[in-house]
């Protein structure tokens, strides 16, 4: 912990804002199930009491009380669990979850569950952008509207959003999909490789190599799917789009492998 | 910045909000509206001068707080100042301020005057705008930068973080993030 100048601020060279935080251990557990209230607690000590909870207590089952908007909560949990966070959260909530079926009553801030890798996560209301940036695996609801860039550079899993979504959706889109149920921005797919975006509104435009796909029985069977078990009722008719392929400008060799050749 | 019911008051210094408000005794200031902004300095020094709201001299009762950069600041500041306009530092910041307060002074409202701004200025910017009676906010083409807006019928409280409008509501709020190229205003 280091001291600028004269000035009461300090920091930590690891980048750490609370370095030498601990768990508060407030919670209240009950018939295996946790509870306890964030509202006066700081980013790391909610993210240390809910990891004491789940990793060290092996409570499998925690509400969050009040997490009140801060940024970066719910980070970085590797466990089957279930957590409710019982208000809204800031920027990078449930990123890098591997495993955690969350529910979030309020909304959530930009990059909401970024790299999650597996797992479900529920929004109750609406998204900032960059939702489900570089996502890779599992089921990202979002009952509300999204920002912009929602699922850039997507590797895979779900993003469904019942409301509507922002500017460049699916920027970048790799694999997996999206399912729109309102209106879309501009440059929907924009520079996309793979993955399939399914919209139930209207368009403003198409990015680059965003393309109309043909439906399919399998897209019929996913779209009931997905709606049927997130409980959203009958699903409106949607169009599809894929990628065009156009911008598939790859070289067969590798760089190594080109400057043997030429 | 602070509106006290006739003008705009503005207040700047180095430090964090809290030492500012403490400083000013913020707390007893009264007014329909206000704006404020924490500088995180990029481009130019840390000092007064490169602090937010900038406010549009000569003219009267315009300020603007801004978040982003403008990649066009060289021209139009040119250009302000081939019509007779002097600027107070070199933050890009200072020009949307100036140049909302020509396009009214020439009979453009606020509204019109931002409206603009997304097809003549360029960059990444979610800016918001004050005139003694009036607080608009407008939010460029690529949506670039964040914006969050709680709307009740006692206030209007926008930031670019929920957890900044919760300091000052106690209870759960519904907020939204406005989409790209949206221009709002509100009038007292």
């Amino acid at each position: 912990m280091a001291t600028v100048g004269e000035s009461r601020i300090t920091y930590d060279a690891r980048g750490l804002a609370e370095p030498f935080a601990d768990a508060p251990r407030t919670a209240e557990i009950e018939h295996g199930k946790a509870t306890f209230d964030a509202k006066d607690l700081t980013t790391r000590q909610i993210n240390l009491e809910l990891r004491r909870l789940l990793y060290e207590e092996g409570i499998d089952d925690v509400i969050v009380l009040n997490p009140g908007s801060k940024h970066s909560i719910g980070v970085g949990i590797l466990t089957r669990c279930r957590i409710t966070f019982g208000g809204s959260l800031g920027y990078f909530g449930c990123g890098l979850i591997d495993g955690p079926e969350i529910h979030i009553t309020g909304r959530v801030g930009w990059s909401a569950c970024e790299n999650m890798m597996s797992g479900v996560v529920i929004v109750d209301g609406n998204a900032g952008s960059l939702t489900g940036a570089a996502m890779r695996g599992g089921d990202l609801v979002v009952k509300g509207r999204v920002g912009a860039r929602t699922g850039i550079d997507q590797k895979g899993g779900t993003i469904l959003t019942v409301g509507d979504a922002g500017s460049m959706t699916a920027f970048m889109m790799q694999r997996g999909r999206q399912v729109i149920c309102g209106n879309v921005g501009p440059g929907l797919g924009d520079s996309m490789y793979d993955g399939k975006i399914y919209v139930g509104g209207t368009v403003k435009s198409l990015g680059i190599d965003c393309v109309p796909g043909e439906w399919d029985d399998s897209d019929t069977e996913f779209i009931e799917r997905k709606f049927r078990i997130y409980g959203l009722g009958d699903p409106p008719e949607f169009q599809k789009f894929v990628c065009g392929k156009k911008l598939y400008n790859y070289d067969n060799l590798e760089p190594s492998e080109r400057k043997l050749v030429l | 910045m602070l509106s006290l019911g006739h003008s705009l008051e503005i207040v700047k210094d180095l430090g964090d909000a809290e030492e500012v408000a403490e400083q000013y005794d913020l707390k007893d200031f009264n007014g329909t509206h206000a704006i404020g902004h924490v500088r995180m300095a990029t481009e130019s020094d840390v000092d007064i001068s490169g602090a937010h709201p900038y406010w549009a001299y000569p003219f009267t009762d315009v300020a603007v707080v801004h978040n982003g950069q403008l990649t066009n600041y060289f021209q139009w500041k040119r250009r302000l100042e081939r019509s007779g306009h002097r600027f107070q530092s070199e933050c890009d910041s200072e020009i949307i301020a100036v140049y909302l307060a020509e396009k009214m002074s020439e009979g453009a409202s606020l509204e019109d005057a931002m409206n603009d701004s997304l097809e003549e200025l360029d960059g990444v910017f979610t800016y918001i705008a004050v005139t003694a009676d009036a607080l608009g906010v407008c939010k460029d083409e690529m949506a670039a930068k964040p914006l969050v807006l709680y709307e009740s019928d006692a206030i209007v409280a926008l930031a670019s973080e929920e957890i900044a409008i919760r300091a000052v509501v106690e209870h759960e709020v519904d907020t939204y993030d406005p989409y790209e190229g949206e221009v709002m205003v509100w009038q007292r």
